[in-house]
């Protein structure tokens, strides 16, 4: 009996849920309905269009009462009320970026600039510094393990191809593009930086670090009345300042009256030189290499650095090697910096302009010592930067694009400059708020450093660039340029060595030329 | 069947143990085998594949770069070694004395091994340096032209293994000074009495007792000296040109900074063949003492 009870009253309960769904089904489809008709009372144009059940309901409908059109109405006005609003960005979640960077005073500065970040977004960063000479292979390895260690990644603009072709990268199109204008001034960075930082159309990384060369010069030297009178009586012309107006014949030979008229007591070398088997042995080179009007590869992509041009780049600058301190064979910029600063030098070789702040300190030094900055002899250099890219396999990409746009946009390089930075944006260097004697220990260089980028304007792109084997072609050039400035080989020999490197490591060896169904990067 | 626990409970304990160690060796030593065959570059992934030996031929036959650093690693090594093993001994023999101050003396030597190589090497570079390192002020005053320690052709070498004789001769010595003092008085008492000089007392009792422990120090320094980077990463980075570039370098360059992982893979393994066998060989000479 209560079986029969039990199953009497589950059928019941079965019965009222189906009644109520079809219920509710049926109401919602006559709401619906009732929401896209049109007033039956002014026998609407759109009756027409709609289909003959639709026509039906409305009509009994109306036969019911239901003001349809005042439904309508109703219903469009509260559409409007709750019509969502424009999407807004969506705050990034995350609230800590991992942002690797070059040890030593770039890091010191880091440090305090993403204290400010913090303070405005809340995003924290976090600094990793690495040593300049493991940055490259440590980067690599973290994205090429994918471990995710980095969110932002310091590149030189040589590297950038590589990774980028590896996939390293994240393009940041699109970042860009919705970002507003005002935040990030893409047409603000120095032209030629901003074209180094792009591959194949897409942009990879954002400059927030220039090393573009210029030249250092001891300017009490070169307007010393006596020394003056000296050059002049020597080689029958005026002692100018280096600058990009002078070519290299000429300023062999003011590094060669320093070095061999000149009293030892007032300066016993000719010219600071990076030549330690460094990466900057090869920005000279390149200084010079370009300046005399050559380059790594030919327009048909044929390897040029064995080029007469190449090998005259590569004699002279052994030359210049003669008359540096003999320690210029282990140095780095930092041993030039100190030789400039113990008044071993008169000039330097191009050289990094960024490095202001430590050369001007030679006033100090030195009584009556005073430093002068201009445009690279022969016009061009390496010019260069340290961008900030997003790792492909970061986490927290909206975090870091905060970061990215922020640290390169007008308010972070302008924060930048203020501590001494070598800024990348035009605005920046050509703020007359780093023009002021205050500010001159600090932003002395920013003028030469535009000029220096204005020198660039219009030109293409290296080839060098270009290629995702840039990274490698660079370290095989500090290294035969190294073989060079020791005499280990002759100039020639060198330049012909590295040709067969740039071939063997691009695959082409034992040709120098590309195969025929080699296809350019870009 | 009745398991011999006897028997295999030594090695049942140890395999946790064993595990790790060939997780951490085997694995990577036979990955390293098999990516040795290929055309494996870590930023270009898609021109990975099979080429069977030809990393090897390519270092055997036509990388000149890969002989030049070869030698010089053996170079540097043999120069090492014939220095830090008789000054290491040396310094051992003073020691085994009773003077005063040899507990103080002793710490002292151990300094320069237990401080961090490239921390070292960096503070040697600027006192080698040209202009203003300490080593040529001194040589100034003396009025000798101060040489290129690290920007001669011929001095860059010299240089890193006068450094490296600096830092690792203690090690020699410590660990010689271990060993002698182990030794029994009676034999030299005995040599004594019959009239043996001190060189004889050296050949025929010192150098027999302590040749299996001179053995075992040679054999760890030269697998140290063959397996040399942070010296030259702190000193020269491989320069002056590549006189000082040894086969690690040029391989951290290959591996590193090239990434070409499958060249790289294949000259490590032969590296590491040749310092198995330089070190069977090492064994053998120096039993033969």
């Amino acid at each position: 009996m209560s079986s029969e009870r039990t199953k009497m009253e589950t059928a019941i309960l079965a019965l009222v849920i189906i009644a109520i769904l079809i219920s509710a089904g049926t109401l919602f489809y006559v709401m619906s309905i009732v929401g896209q008709l049109t007033p039956l009372a002014a026998i609407p144009e759109g009756l027409a269009e709609l289909t003959a059940a639709e026509r039906d309901l409305a009509k009994a409908l109306a036969d019911l009462g239901v003001d349809i059109a005042a439904i309508e109405e109703r219903l469009e006005k509260v559409e409007e009320a709750v019509k969502p609003p424009p999407p807004t960005p969506t705050p990034p979640s995350a609230k800590k970026v991992v942002w690797a960077t070059i040890a030593g005073f770039y890091s010191d500065w880091a440090e305090a600039i993403s204290k400010d970040f913090t303070a405005k977004t809340g995003i924290e960063v976090e600094v990793v510094d690495i040593d300049y000479g493991l940055l490259y292979e440590r980067e690599g390895l973290e994205m090429a393990g994918k471990t995710g260690a980095f969110d932002i990644i310091t590149i030189e603009t040589l590297w950038l191809p590589e990774w980028a072709a590896a996939g390293f990268l994240e393009p940041l199109n699109d970042y860009i593009a919705k970002t507003p204008a005002e935040e990030i001034e893409f047409d603000d960075f120095e032209e030629f930086l901003a074209m180094q930082l792009s591959w194949k159309g897409n942009v990879f990384g954002l400059p927030y670090y220039t090393f573009a060369m210029g030249v250092f010069y001891r300017a009490d030297l070169f307007e010393d009345p006596d020394i003056k009178a000296l050059y002049y009586e020597k080689y029958g012309r005026e002692l100018r300042t280096p600058n990009h107006e002078m070519d290299w014949d000429e300023f062999y030979d003011i590094v060669k009256f320093f070095d061999e008229d000149v009293d030892d007591s007032i300066v016993p070398y000719g010219v600071g030189m990076m030549a330690g088997r460094f990466p900057h042995i090869a920005d000279e080179w390149m200084a010079m290499l370009w300046g005399l009007g050559g380059d790594h590869f030919h327009d048909d992509w044929s390897i040029a650095v064995n080029d007469p041009i190449g090998v005259d780049a590569m004699t002279r600058y052994v030359k210049f090697l003669k008359h540096a301190p003999p320690g210029a064979l282990e140095s780095g910029y930092d041993a030039v910096v100190a030789q400039f600063q113990e008044g071993l030098v008169p000039v330097t070789m191009a050289f990094y302009l960024d490095q202001w702040p430590n050369v001007v300190k030679t006033e100090e030094l030195i009584p009556g010592a005073k430093v002068g900055v201009d445009t690279p002899v022969g016009g061009l250099g390496y010019q260069g930067c340290f961008a900030l890219g997003m790792c492909a396999d970061s986490k927290n990409k909206d975090a870091t694009w905060e970061f990215l746009k922020w640290l390169a946009g007008p308010e972070g390089q302008y924060s930048f400059a203020k501590g001494g930075g070598s800024s990348c944006r035009k605005s920046v260097l050509l703020n007359s708020e780093f023009a002021t004697a205050e500010s001159r220990p600090f932003t002395g260089h920013f003028k030469a450093l535009h000029e220096t980028f204005e020198l660039m304007e219009g030109l293409p792109k290296p080839y060098i660039f270009s290629l995702p084997e840039a990274g490698k072609l660079y370290v095989e050039m500090m290294i035969h340029c190294s073989l060079a400035a020791t005499g280990t080989v002759d100039p020639k020999t060198a330049m012909d060595l590295l040709a067969d490197s740039y071939a063997t490591i691009l695959g082409w060896y034992p040709s120098l030329s590309p195969p025929e169904d080699w296809v350019p990067p870009e | 069947m009745k398991i011999d626990k006897e028997k295999y409970m030594p090695w049942i304990m140890a395999s946790p143990a064993l595990a790790i160690v060939f997780s951490l060796t085997l694995y990577p030593l036979f990955y390293s085998l098999y990516v040795s065959t290929r055309s494996f570059e870590l930023t270009a992934l898609w021109k990975d594949a099979f080429i069977g030996i030809e990393n090897y031929r390519r270092a055997l036959n036509s990388d000149l770069f890969f002989w030049s650093s070869l030698l010089k690693t053996i170079l540097y090594a043999l120069g090492c070694l014939s220095l830090e093993m008789p000054l290491g001994l040396g310094v051992a023999f003073l020691l085994n004395r009773a003077i005063k101050g040899r507990r103080v003396v002793r710490t002292i030597l151990a300094l320069p091994m237990v401080a961090a190589p490239v921390a070292v090497g960096l503070t040697w570079r600027y006192m080698y340096h040209h202009e203003f390192g300490v080593f040529n002020y001194f040589v100034r005053l003396l009025g000798i032209t101060p040489p290129g320690w690290l920007t001669n052709l011929n001095f860059a070498m010299i240089s890193v293994i006068i450094f490296d004789v600096w830092q690792w001769t203690p090690f020699v010595a410590l660990v010689l000074l271990a060993g002698l003092q182990s030794l029994s008085p009676e034999p030299y008492e005995s040599a004594t009495i019959y009239g043996a000089s001190m060189w004889q007392k050296f050949r025929y009792i010192t150098l027999p007792s302590i040749r299996s422990l001179m053995t075992i120090v040679a054999l760890l320094r030269l697998i140290d000296l063959l397996k040399l980077y942070d010296a030259v990463y702190a000193l020269t980075r491989g320069g002056p040109g590549i006189a000082t570039e040894v086969l690690t370098w040029y391989l951290y360059k290959i591996g590193f900074k090239f990434w070409w992982l499958g060249y790289a893979s294949a000259i490590a393994l032969m590296f590491q063949y040749l310092v198995i066998i330089l070190s069977v060989i090492t064994i053998e000479k120096m039993a033969k003492l």
